[in-house]
């Protein structure tokens, strides 16, 4: 069906259009001619609404500020909007566009350019002249080639092409103050992270899975950032202070880094939730975390970590705490706390005790094999999940130097595979 | 020795040399991943025992069973 506004000679005064509807987009399946509207400055049909085509792209409607299009199930090339200078506003995620995104040297107005989940093939456009820009979002597509200069997107706020297939290094940044997203993960970016210490204004940094090298930069001035992801790269040097990060919720180093050193002091970090390095170099013990009452994940298994576990008492949002296959010795810490845990992985260190104290019966996932855990902390262990009351758990005990259960652990250990349906596995 | 499949897991040992896991037969996911050496397992699901891992790995992709990535799938937590 076409829907065509020429029939309404009047509406070339119209100057905002928004197309809306409650029907589906397979009822309708509109194509919509809205050639007359030669004034218009907004055009807007979020959402599926039923648009399968724009008889007329608005390319040549030379007023146009706002198009917003995203969601709508059109395909087909981007037009090229170089004569409509007025654009401030171009909203075309989430279609099947194809084809390169055209030159955008003429929209020195433009302030925010979503395509983000199309299938855009190319690379990002030079964005010199561009200096209006707030945010670029094109993430989910197909680009390729490197990221252009942004020294003079001075207003950028927004910069997110994760998921592409970009290559190259990361530009400088030192001249986006304003900056406070980037996303850049799962391509293709080797080089280093460039210098942080510019963006005072920085929430998320996230350029996981990428080819990254050298080290993770100076946090100090970044005291906003929420969520720094950079795992899955090849970086390698020692983690920064994080003590002037008091916002930090997520912090991820861990995948195929090199990480080296200690984990830093977490005292400040009163936000952190999810501090996560495994299969890392790190080494050192495992800091303090009684300041990190939030804290729902700690992973940092297959590491150099050695000391003592510290006290989990202040934990009590403690979903998984995994440390497998490290150097840590000492006691398992008394989880009586931790509430709301489900997964507690110490496997292949050399732990020998248990500190006592109930589990909670949340605590489905416990790993300690291969330790040097002595009889009386195996009984222990087995005596508190029994008295928990969780059901189809698993507990591993097997391995290294652990001992076997005797008496009440034995014990244990058949009331929870007969009566409770769990898996133990022991010396 | 050829693959061993246990569906009565009661205080089940194994040599030190040999393989095991144990999954559910319900949900098809591996509750315990491939470990090689001694165990004395006891669970309600099923334990497979063999003297190489390739063969336990072979049979964990024939029956189409579900090793979790639990290192991985972690973003649920935020």
């Amino acid at each position: 069906m076409t829907f065509s506004l020429s029939i309404f000679p009047e509406l070339s005064s119209v100057t905002v259009l928004e197309l809306s509807s409650t029907a589906t987009s397979s009822t309708l399946n509109m194509n919509v001619d809205i050639s007359a509207l030669i004034n218009l400055e907004i055009f807007k049909s979020p959402g599926n609404i039923g648009i399968s085509s724009l008889t007329n792209d608005l390319s040549n409607n030379i007023n146009l500020k706002t198009i917003n299009i995203g969601n709508c199930n059109i395909g087909g090339i981007i037009p090229d909007y170089s004569n409509v200078t007025t654009l401030s506003t171009i909203l075309f995620n989430d279609n099947s566009y194809i084809g390169s995104i055209p030159s955008l040297s003429s929209n020195t107005n433009l302030k925010t350019l979503n395509i983000g989940r199309n299938s855009l093939t190319g690379p990002i456009p030079d964005l010199s002249n561009n200096i209006a820009l707030v945010s670029i979002i094109g993430n989910d597509n197909s680009l390729s080639g490197s990221i252009p200069d942004l020294s003079n997107n001075t207003a950028l706020q927004t910069f997110n092409f994760s998921t592409n297939n970009i290559s190259g290094s990361i530009p400088s940044l030192s001249d986006n103050t304003l900056i406070e997203y980037i996303y850049l993960n799962d391509n293709n970016l080797s080089g280093s992270i460039p210098a942080l210490n510019s963006n005072t204004n920085l929430y998320q940094f996230k350029c996981f899975n990428n080819s990254l090298s050298g080290d993770i930069p100076n946090l100090s001035n970044n005291p906003n950032l929420e969520d720094f992801q950079v795992n899955g790269n090849n970086l390698t040097g020692s983690i920064p202070s994080l003590s002037d990060n008091t916002a930090l919720r997520i912090f991820k180093y861990g995948g195929n880094n090199s990480i080296t050193g200690n984990i830093p002091i977490l005292s400040n970090n009163t936000e952190l939730i999810n501090f996560e390095g495994f299969f890392t170099n790190i080494s050192g013990n495992i800091p303090s975390l009684n300041s990190n009452t939030k804290l729902k994940g700690f992973f940092h298994s297959s590491s150099n970590l050695t000391g003592n576990i510290p006290s989990l008492n202040n934990n009590t949002a403690l979903v998984n705490f995994v440390v497998g296959e490290n150097d840590l010795t000492g006691d398992i810490p008394d989880l009586s706390n931790n509430t709301a845990l489900v997964r507690f992985e110490v496997k292949n260190n050399d732990l020998t005790g248990f500190a006592g104290g109930t589990v909670s019966s949340t605590l489905l996932d416990f790993k300690a094999n291969n330790n040097n855990l002595s009889a009386t902390a195996v009984n222990a262990i087995l005596a508190a999940f029994s008295a928990a009351g969780g059901i189809d758990g698993s507990i591993l005990l097997q391995g290294g130097t652990n001992a076997s259960p005797t008496g009440q652990g034995s014990s244990a250990k058949t009331t929870l595979v007969n009566d409770r349906g769990w898996t133990v596995t022991t010396n | 020795m050829s693959i061993q499949i246990i569906t009565e897991v009661n205080n089940i040992e194994t040599d030190e040399n040999q393989w095991w896991f144990i999954y559910n037969e319900s949900t098809k996911i591996v509750i315990i991943a491939p470990e090689v050496g001694y165990v004395s397992a006891s669970s309600p699901h099923i334990m497979v025992i063999s003297d190489s891992e390739e063969e336990l790995v072979e049979y964990i992709e024939d029956s189409n069973l579900i090793i979790p990535t639990s290192d991985v799938d972690i973003d649920y937590l935020v």
